[in-house]
């Protein structure tokens, strides 16, 4: 049984993301590391921007901000300034942290505020369509790039560590138990801290790159880790060793740790309570 | 009480501390930046929070996070600023975030001519955000105005759980005047309204009062809820049936109405004008100084300045110069309030709208001679 | 029945990833095109690189709708391995039979489990009256390699099957790669002279199963259909209703490995253990509880 369960906004549910859809495996991963660590979620905000992932805020049932497209760090910050004492996390998507708001992401990293930042990388804009987003890799096929994509693929975890986050992770959907410890971790990180979940778009990413729907999308993140690949610039053609589709993996776990005061201890804000270590 | 020569930008960043702003998000930009940098200095010493943000669309949302946490929060900032802030401020009509929004106006439209004034914000700061939303827009023409409109837009803000605007020019910004800096009693100083119940599933977010206004309490008090730009029913959870989505507009529009029986507008001389001027901000100033000038030379003027451009105080303007022959619209820029002027005023009343453009402020002899031609053309002369 | 071109059945080839579960199912669904009849096949591969739970469902006859084989129309299971053919009895005709090997490969995900003791290899339907068990590795072995045992279970299936020899061994022709090809012909014979020949092997009586205390609760209103529990379950637990939600099979083997309540993206499924089954005490509708 999933304690976070009973965290949900139990009126609220089911919720509106299509069948199979990974951001809905995060949010399980999420509320049930949120049941394991808080009694009550009375001190815990999460903040979205807007999209298929950032809905997954709206329910469950803590302090919930759902805000403008790319936005929801620059709330956030705002927000754990005034309120030092809370937990603020963040749950943003590719194209809302990376594309609109690519620019507040940079900053929060920078800044070193202590929030915690989940981005859940489907590799496409799902709410809209299925279009091209700033971490679709290089000749994927999405509704705006039919003749597969030109560009190349951020990778959100080398931009934030080069910003200044001080804990870097990457996390995939189908690592459930991996996926958990990181977002823990996460929480734990006294600063910035960042986490690129990799998940999927069934309903869109996967029907123009034929990557299957459901479990099979799902699976196709499971290559060993002798074969993750770090390149992002060219679309792992899809391979079928056992007759379902694979895909290069990046390196998972925590990427990048450091250790400098966060900016609620350079201001000398009353009610931060920095967290051990 | 202290009486200081102080800058409108100055006045602006004091009026906020004296209101019990305890947050500010912003970007620096010409001629605004001074509010800034005032509150940089006052805001740390005195428990507050002060932030340089990437951008404004990331000061505005600094802003609503922190209102939202329970701080009284604001921004400033200038034409381009404002354009790019838009989205949030229809955010926070929707999402009823109190906050305080400062336009330093300079001229336009883009980077147009950054350290020169203009009124030419007007229009944006009401219809600026996509969609349709009713909006609180303060007009201060001194300096010893703008300290307490932003203490009044505070009031504004929290009272009715809604972004305010105070625009002012860069005249304004930047110029000295010798301000009494009263400090309000602190039982003027409006806080939002609490939720009545307590944490539970009794409480519904979004279940408005008397005042059309719904409680709001910190996040972190323990009232779990869910604050969202997208149209929502009572319990703050996204809808999309008509008739909720209908109600919710109504509520915003109808909670914003009392605001014109709050902010009263200047009249000058209007009794028995024949001529009046109508105008606000810097250029009012002027304004009344050539209804002195036409009056010594025998032509009847006077002045009706509103201190709230919206809402539209439709009552005062029909009452305190209905009876005017001439209306003449001064503003700087291309005509902005005149249009609301021409809604307003009655068939017999002839409305002219005076522009000015280029960066320079009005002046007293061209409002003289636009309302001496005027009369010569047919109107009473006493 | 005994007319190749007008038959009507359905065959299940269940294993684990890397038998050739796929291969058998194409060679199946190859010999019923010869005929001329129409095939569906469904195939479900889950963590198939990691000797996961494989099937191929064959669905053939004049004309076939849907993909899927429901309750009662299996006509054949022909099990590589033993624990996966299981799974499918549940869908066996009454006059169903199930060809198996008694190769037993346990699924990683389920391996902490059944080492401990916990769960232990189910064996008890060894004496069912439909099922022809035979150690069909050992088969494949005398035939040369122990990689054919498959096909030895699809010379075992071609007995039961209307099809003659000739074809079968084209579709084998086709689909086997050339230097393998001597020995998987001569598997498949020794598959289809089984009764006579297999030496089978009967399983030790095993102790009474440890049987551990796992409740499972599907929240059936928020189950989107999406099939991830049943691809990921290693017991194969869970399968899509024709109302495209999942149901469960044969809850009695569910190991507790909570691996479909985690990646189940709509909180659908609860898997309760002794542990947390406090935490539900009114909720829902509780689909299996063991003795
Ligand atoms: S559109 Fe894609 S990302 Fe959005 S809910 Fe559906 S599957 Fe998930
Ligand atoms: S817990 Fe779920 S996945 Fe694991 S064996 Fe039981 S039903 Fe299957
Ligand atoms: S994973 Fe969940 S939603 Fe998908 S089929 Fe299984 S129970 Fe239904």
């Amino acid at each position: 049984m999933n304690p976070g369960k009973a965290l949900l906004r139990q009126d609220m549910m089911p919720h509106i993301l299509c069948p199979g859809c990974g951001h809905g495996i995060v949010m399980s991963a999420l509320v049930r590391v949120l049941a394991k660590r808080y009694a009550s979620l009375d001190q815990v905000a999460l903040v979205a921007g807007i999209g298929c992932s950032s809905r997954v805020v709206g329910y469950i049932d803590a302090n919930t901000l759902h805000t403008t497209h790319g936005r929801a760090l620059s709330f956030a910050t705002g927000l754990k300034l005034a309120r030092p004492e809370l937990t603020v996390i963040v749950v943003t998507g590719d194209g809302d942290g990376l594309g609109i708001g690519g620019n507040h992401l940079i900053h929060a990293a920078r800044r070193n505020v202590d929030l915690t930042c989940i981005l859940f990388n489907n590799e496409t804009y799902g709410m809209t369509g299925g279009q091209l987003a700033p971490t679709t890799v290089t000749q994927a096929f999405t509704t705006t790039t039919p003749y597969g994509n030109h560009e190349s693929a951020f990778d959100a975890t080398a931009l934030v560590t080069a910003a200044g986050a001080t804990f870097v992770a990457r996390a995939q959907a189908y690592r459930p138990d991996l996926l958990e410890g990181l977002i823990e971790q996460a929480l734990d990180h006294r600063g910035f801290s960042f986490l690129d979940v990799l998940t999927d778009c069934t309903e869109y990413f996967s029907r123009k790159n034929q990557l299957g729907a459901g479990s099979d999308l799902l699976f196709s993140q499971t290559r060993s880790d002798t074969e993750i690949s770090l390149d992002l610039t060219e679309w792992p053609r899809l391979q079928e060793p056992d007759g379902f589709p694979v895909r290069n993996l990046m390196p998972m776990g925590v990427l990048h740790e450091s250790n400098r005061p966060t900016l609620e201890e350079v201001m000398e804000l009353p009610g931060y309570r920095p967290k051990e270590g | 009480m202290a009486t200081e020569l102080v800058s409108g930008n100055e006045a602006c960043a004091r009026g906020a501390m004296a209101a019990g702003c305890n947050f500010f998000g912003g970007y620096p930009i010409s001629p605004s930046s001074e509010v800034a940098e005032a509150l940089a200095r006052l805001l740390p010493k005195n428990g507050g929070v002060f932030l340089q943000m990437e951008d404004e669309m990331g000061s505005l949302g600094s802003v609503l996070g922190a209102s939202l946490g329970g701080a009284k929060a604001m921004t400033a900032t200038s034409g381009p600023g404002f354009t790019l802030m838009q989205e949030h401020l229809g955010y926070a009509t929707l999402a009823e975030i109190p906050c305080v929004v400062v336009d330093v106006m300079r001229v336009g439209p883009s980077t147009g001519v950054p350290t020169a004034p203009s009124q030419g914000d007007v229009m944006q700061a009401r219809w600026g955000s996509h969609g349709d939303r009713a909006v609180i827009v303060l007009a201060p023409a001194s300096v010893q105005e703008i300290y307490e409109m932003t203490i009044i837009a505070f009031n504004l803000a929290e009272r009715l759980r809604t972004p305010v605007v105070l625009i002012y020019d860069e005249v304004l910004a930047h110029m000295r005047e010798r301000v009494e800096l009263l400090v309000p009693h602190q039982e003027d100083l409006w806080r939002r309204p609490k939720p009545s119940v307590p944490p539970g599933p009794g409480y519904r977010p979004y279940l408005a009062n008397e005042e059309g206004v719904a409680p709001l309490p910190n996040f972190g008090d323990g009232y779990r809820f869910h604050v969202t730009g997208l149209m929502h029913d009572e319990r703050g959870y996204p809808t999309t049936q008509a008739k909720a989505v209908s109600q919710l507009m109504s509520r915003l529009k109808n909670k914003m109405e009392p605001v014109t029986e709050w902010i009263l507008p200047e009249s000058y001389r209007l009794e028995d004008a024949d001529l009046a001027f109508v105008a606000y901000g810097i250029t009012a100033r002027v304004a009344k100084e050539a209804v002195d000038r036409l009056r010594d030379a025998g032509i009847l003027a006077g002045l009706f300045r509103p201190r709230l451009l919206w809402p539209v105080p439709v009552t005062d303007f029909q009452k305190l110069l209905g009876h005017a022959g001439i209306a003449v619209v001064a503003e700087m820029n291309q005509g902005q309030w005149v249009e609301v002027v021409e809604r307003l005023a009655p068939r017999s009343m002839q409305v002219l709208g005076q522009g000015k453009l280029g960066g320079e402020p009005m002046t007293t002899e061209e409002l003289m001679n636009v309302a001496e031609t005027l009369m010569q053309k047919g109107a009473r002369v006493l | 029945m005994n007319d190749p071109t007008q038959i009507h059945a359905n065959v299940v080839v269940a294993g684990v990833g890397g038998q050739g579960v796929v291969l058998a199912g194409n060679i199946i669904a190859d010999v019923c095109m010869y005929y001329g009849l129409d095939v569906k096949k469904a195939e479900v591969h889950g963590m198939s690189q990691r000797g996961g739970a494989v099937s191929s469902q064959v669905r053939f006859g004049v004309e076939v709708h849907g993909g899927l084989i429901e309750k009662g129309q299996l006509n054949w299971i022909v099990g590589f391995e033993w624990a996966e053919a299981l799974r499918w009895m549940p869908l066996l005709s009454p006059e169903g039979s199930v060809f198996v090997s008694t190769e037993e490969i346990i699924p990683p995900s389920a391996l902490k489990d059944r080492v401990s003791g916990m769960v232990r290899y189910p064996l008890e339907l060894l004496d069912h009256p439909r099922v022809r068990a035979f150690d069909a590795p050992a088969l494949a072995k005398q035939a040369g390699n122990v990689k054919a045992a498959g096909v030895v279970l699809l010379g075992a299936l071609s007995i039961d099957l209307p099809f003659s020899l000739d074809v079968w061994n084209q579709a084998l022709t086709r689909w086997v790669p050339t230097k393998a090809l001597e020995i998987n012909l001569r598997a498949f014979e020794l598959g289809r002279r089984w009764e006579e020949k297999a030496p089978v092997t009967k399983p030790q009586p095993v102790p009474k199963p440890i049987t551990r205390q796992v409740w499972l609760n599907l929240e059936e209103s928020w189950c989107k259909g999406c099939g991830i529990c049943v691809n990921v379950c290693p017991e194969r637990i869970w399968t899509l209703n024709q109302k495209n939600v999942v149901e469960a099979l044969s809850p009695e083997r569910c190991t507790g490995c909570g691996l479909c309540e985690k990646l189940c993206p709509d909180f659908a499924i609860d898997v309760l253990t002794e542990s947390t089954i406090r935490v539900n005490e009114e909720g829902g509708s509780v689909l299996w509880q063991p003795n």
